[in-house]
């Protein structure tokens, strides 16, 4: 490890890792497991050799610009779409082969908002649990239960139309849920929103996780998916780049860490060290020397900084 | 609109909900209706030149075929129009993805659209009921003839909303599909005639005389299927409709040498093996669009749909 000059300002702190909520058993089978997925039109790779696993119960964010292959991987979990090679798994179904048991557990918000304007809230979403083969008996108790969960219980009768962009978002979210699905996919769900819809909508995948359905969405806003994501995948032109808790995507492109201390009296001063060991070892040399230690924090990059570094820039 | 306790196609029952809502069903089933009730007028004032009372069943039935005939022409304007919007207006929406992930089946989801359009059909024909039974009271038509034309005009213009559907599903605007909608009902119409039309030309320059071209060459006309079903073949003169002109369009010239009257078909009207292959070939047609519509809609697929 290495001693650095005190520095003034140190470098904000990485948002912390969401608290775990209910875990899976250990051993779980992963709720998606993606190998060597590859959708190609052409000469063009939309997504190439993509290889992941989401673990059951978890929040997982896709981040890539433009173009990087998002859309295209949820369109194949979501069963729309046919992969060109790979083999790709939702709970156990495969979506190309078995599409309405896929069907069935998944609920699919896509990034592009479409409604019927001519229907009432509450209309609209009797038409997608009738389509879903939700028993009409618990239509009315199911309707009721998603408005209140997605705050729009005094629209019910209101028309679509009438809704704003954030509201519309939430009934959007409503209709992926009507059927209780164990997994969700939300393609930009943040997209368009006013900051306070924004958190509204984060807390509403905090309750969502909760419940224990597991979550991947995609997000230009890289911050909310730090504050809301167990793990990320970062993709660019159709390859996934990293995968991972953000602390360990952190760890496998930095050789290492910064280490801010703040000692009694106002000194500052920043040391680099390689791993969870050194950075214990920093610790106890510095008690051992007397140093009267404030503050001892491990300063890395922020999702946003990560991404930068990881990503090229280049659109397909 | 849970308060009907049948297992309704759930797109079926969503679209009429939309579509009876505001005021644009209205205006169109105000503005039909009218139309349809200036062409009784026309027609009555038209054919009751007479104190004949052996003339006046000759008035009922051209009161029945001009009606029936402008029916045909409404459906002939309205289906396509409206049918075509099924698919295509859903990806302009982007409501066809939501659509897609539910656990509906590209049948039912096609077939929804259709059943909506035939409905919507159906609503205009049972208006126009009261001014077709005019005709029926005026006399010269039978309860049977009212009855089949209607089941007539209706079958085409189902047959039509399954190839305006299908076509839907192909395009991804509904200004592409309303286009290739009303593309093919001319040439159905009005292409049909004109191959008819081209064959009896180069026949009479090869100095050909057979008679009319042969009748399959319009069988996919809506017309003939119509014509078809209502066609008495007689030679009404005066209150001639549309239906009778087409008769004697298609039917070979026969007549009693003595006599002068028209004599085989030209007697007795299109024959019955005609009605039935139109039919038959529009029931074809409109259970091949669904079938060709329904795997363009299937998901998953190559490439998005």
């Amino acid at each position: 490890m290495t001693d650095a000059t005190a520095v003034a300002d140190p470098a904000p702190e990485p948002p912390p890792d969401p608290a775990p909520q209910a875990q899976p058993p250990p051993g779980a089978e992963p709720a998606i497991r993606i190998a060597g997925l590859t959708k190609r039109y052409g000469s063009l790779f939309a997504v190439r050799d993509l290889t992941l696993d989401i673990p059951r119960g978890s929040v997982f964010g896709l981040i890539g610009p433009n173009g990087a292959g998002k859309t295209t991987t949820f369109s194949v979990l979501a069963s729309l779409l046919t992969p060109t090679a790979g083999r790709v798994s939702v709970l156990g179904y495969d979506p190309a082969r078995q599409p309405r048991e896929v069907r069935k557990r998944l609920g699919y918000m896509p990034d592009i908002l479409g409604v019927y304007d001519g229907l009432q809230v509450d209309e609209y979403l009797e038409f997608f649990a009738s389509s879903y083969r939700v028993p009409k008996a618990r239509w009315g108790a199911t309707i009721d239960t998603l408005l209140e969960l997605v705050d729009l219980s005094t629209k019910r009768t209101a028309r679509v139309n009438s809704l704003s962009r954030g509201m519309k978002q939430r009934l959007s979210l409503a209709r992926a849920l009507v059927h209780d699905p164990e997994v969700l996919i939300l393609d930009e769900p943040a997209s368009g929103l006013d900051p306070r819809a924004r958190v509204e909508l984060r807390n509403l995948l905090g309750e969502l996780r909760a419940m224990g359905k597991t979550i991947v969405v995609s997000s230009h806003i890289l911050s909310e998916l730090a504050e809301m994501c167990t793990e990320v995948g970062i993709m660019e032109k159709g390859v996934l780049l990293a995968s991972g808790s953000p602390g360990t995507i952190r760890d496998q492109i930095t050789e290492h860490r910064q280490i801010n201390v703040r000692l009694v009296g106002g000194e500052e001063r920043s040391y680099e060290v390689a791993d969870d060991a050194e950075q214990a070892a920093l610790l106890r040399r510095l008690l051992d020397d007397g140093e009267q230690v404030l503050e001892f924090t491990e300063v890395g990059d922020g999702l946003e900084d990560l991404f930068m570094k990881i990503t090229t820039g280049e659109v397909q | 609109m849970a308060g009907i306790n049948v297992n309704v196609n759930p797109v079926l029952r969503r679209e009429m909900v939309e579509r009876m809502r505001g005021g644009r069903t209205f205006v169109i089933l105000t503005a039909y209706l009218a139309v349809l009730s200036l062409v009784l007028y026309g027609a009555y004032e038209v054919g009751r030149n007479t104190d004949d009372p052996t003339q006046t069943a000759l008035v009922g039935r051209g009161l029945f075929g001009w009606l029936l005939f402008f029916m045909l022409l409404l459906v002939l304007f309205l289906v396509p129009g409206t049918a075509a919007n099924a698919i295509a207006g859903e990806r302009e929406r982007q409501t066809l993805v939501p659509l897609q992930v539910t656990l509906l089946s590209p049948q039912q989801i096609l077939l929804g659209k259709i059943y909506a359009a035939v409905a919507f059909l159906m609503l205009l024909v049972v208006a126009t009921m009261p001014l077709l039974s005019v005709s029926y009271l005026v006399g010269g038509v039978t309860i049977g003839e009212v009855l089949g034309g209607v089941a007539a005009v209706l079958f085409v213009g189902l047959a039509l909303g399954c190839l305006s559907a299908a076509i839907s599903t192909f395009t991804k605007r509904v200004q592409g599909a309303v286009v290739m909608s009303y593309g093919l009902v001319l040439l159905l119409t009005l292409g049909t005639l004109a191959v008819w039309g081209a064959y009896a030309m180069v026949d009479e320059s090869r100095g050909v005389d057979e008679g009319n071209p042969p009748s399959y060459l319009v069988l996919a006309n809506p017309l003939a299927t119509v014509t078809g079903v209502v066609g008495n073949g007689t030679d009404v003169g005066g209150n001639d409709s549309p239906f009778d002109w087409f008769e004697e369009l298609v039917l070979p010239d026969e007549f009693n040498e003595f006599t002068g009257e028209p004599t085989g078909d030209a007697a007795n009207g299109l024959p019955a093996s005609f009605m039935w292959s139109s039919i038959g070939l529009y029931a074809a047609l409109a259970a091949g669009a669904v079938a060709l519509g329904s795997r363009r809609l299937r998901t998953p697929a190559p490439t998005e749909r």
